[in-house]
């Protein structure tokens, strides 16, 4: 696929900056970056291929992260040793994931019921089906749950389970160990720090997703990092694993430059937007919409699915 | 529009599915350059506008 050859050009810039707008507004709002929606509604919407939709959310990932990475680190809200480390992990991660969509793009075609599917379109909406209703069916509980409670102050690092494999990973002393003052971490073994990032990373070169639904709360809940910190740090290995991301696609053609400035002027305007508004509504009630939102996204990956199949 | 046919055209130049597909350098370096500077700008951007407006737009996290 020509990464120039599937867009009109210049006539289409409007409405993906219209897109990224929205998208951006709805990211900003719910506190996430968006690529885990913004990458099947590049397809579903637009039409773009799984391959260059993931690695151009990936170049608008990295300029939206790198924007918030400044201003954390103005606030002093990055755990600059923790993140270092998990770039080795990170990058590993992304390499596989991107190597992995790389073979469903030179899959081809699948038969199923007598039609002929392409294998990556299959693959990818499944996975990003099932990635949705996971987060959409949990947002939906908790913030129900949340809600029933009312009002209640909510501290995000009282939920943090203390026990169990999660107490376990935290508490591995399996050499190398290391001191995370900034995360108030006294002791924690390199290898659980790695495994996080390739995990992690593997999921964003695989789906252009950021990891601010699963990192962040892998650094709290796993790591037991404070939640700002958490946030900091996020955003800065975002900015990494975004950036090398980006560079492993390029060499496979599979970032589109014009879609990527697009992309980036609208969300950089609508995250603004939507993170005014997040104040006004509530925690429990943004996370709600949240998980109705997966469902939605869930719904128009599945139909476009169907009908892809129908056509054959 | 000067800069979305040019950046179009640098991704007609990238074309993954000809035999021994090589990316040019260029394209490559526009394609993980381009994001980081935007984010840069947008960063110390609004870090300047809120200098010189006297206002704190937040200090982070959920």
């Amino acid at each position: 696929m020509d990464p120039g050859s599937f867009l009109l050009g210049p006539s289409s810039f409007p409405w993906l900056i219209l897109f990224g707008l929205i998208v951006g507004a709805l990211g900003g709002f719910f506190g996430v970056g968006g690529g885990f929606l913004m990458v099947p509604m590049l397809n579903v919407v637009f039409n773009i291929p799984y391959n260059i939709a993931v690695g151009s959310d990936l170049g608008q990932m990295c300029g939206m992260s790198t924007a918030a990475t400044v201003r954390h680190m103005r606030f002093g809200n990055i755990d600059f040793r923790l993140g270092v480390l998990m770039i080795a992990g990170t990058a590993g991660g992304v390499e596989c994931g991107a190597s992995l969509l790389e073979v469903l793009k030179h899959t081809g075609q699948w038969t199923i019921a007598g039609r002929q599917v392409d294998a990556m379109t299959i693959v990818m909406s499944l996975v990003y089906a099932a990635l949705l209703i996971f987060l959409g069916q949990a947002m939906v509980r908790e913030s129900l749950r949340t809600l029933k409670r009312q009002g209640g102050a909510i501290d995000p690092l009282a939920a943090a389970p203390s026990t169990g494999y999660v107490l376990k990973l935290r508490t591995l002393k399996l050499w190398p160990m290391f001191r995370l003052p900034a995360s108030g971490i006294e002791s924690m073994s390199l290898w659980v720090i790695l495994t996080i990032g390739f995990a992690t990373g593997f999921l964003s070169g695989m789906l252009g997703v950021g990891g601010g639904f699963i990192r962040m709360p892998a650094l709290v809940y796993i790591m037991g990092c404070p939640t700002v910190v958490a946030v900091g740090t996020d955003l800065f290995e975002i900015m990494f694993s975004s950036a090398y991301g980006v560079l492993t696609h390029a060499f496979k053609g599979n970032v589109h430059l014009v879609l990527v400035l697009a992309l980036l002027v609208g969300t950089t305007v609508g995250a603004q937007v939507g993170a005014s508004y997040t104040r006004k509504a509530g925690g429990p009630k943004v996370r709600f919409g949240f998980g109705c939102l997966a469902f939605i996204g869930v719904t128009m990956v599945a139909v476009k699915l169907c009908l892809t199949m129908h056509r054959g | 529009m000067g800069i979305i046919h040019w950046l179009q055209a640098l991704g007609r130049d990238a074309d993954p599915a000809a035999p021994g597909f090589q990316p040019q350098l260029v394209y490559i370096a526009v394609c993980v350059s381009m994001p980081v500077l935007v984010g840069l700008a947008v960063g110390f951007g609004v870090r300047l506008l809120e200098r010189l407006l006297g206002i704190q737009l937040g200090k982070g996290g959920h």
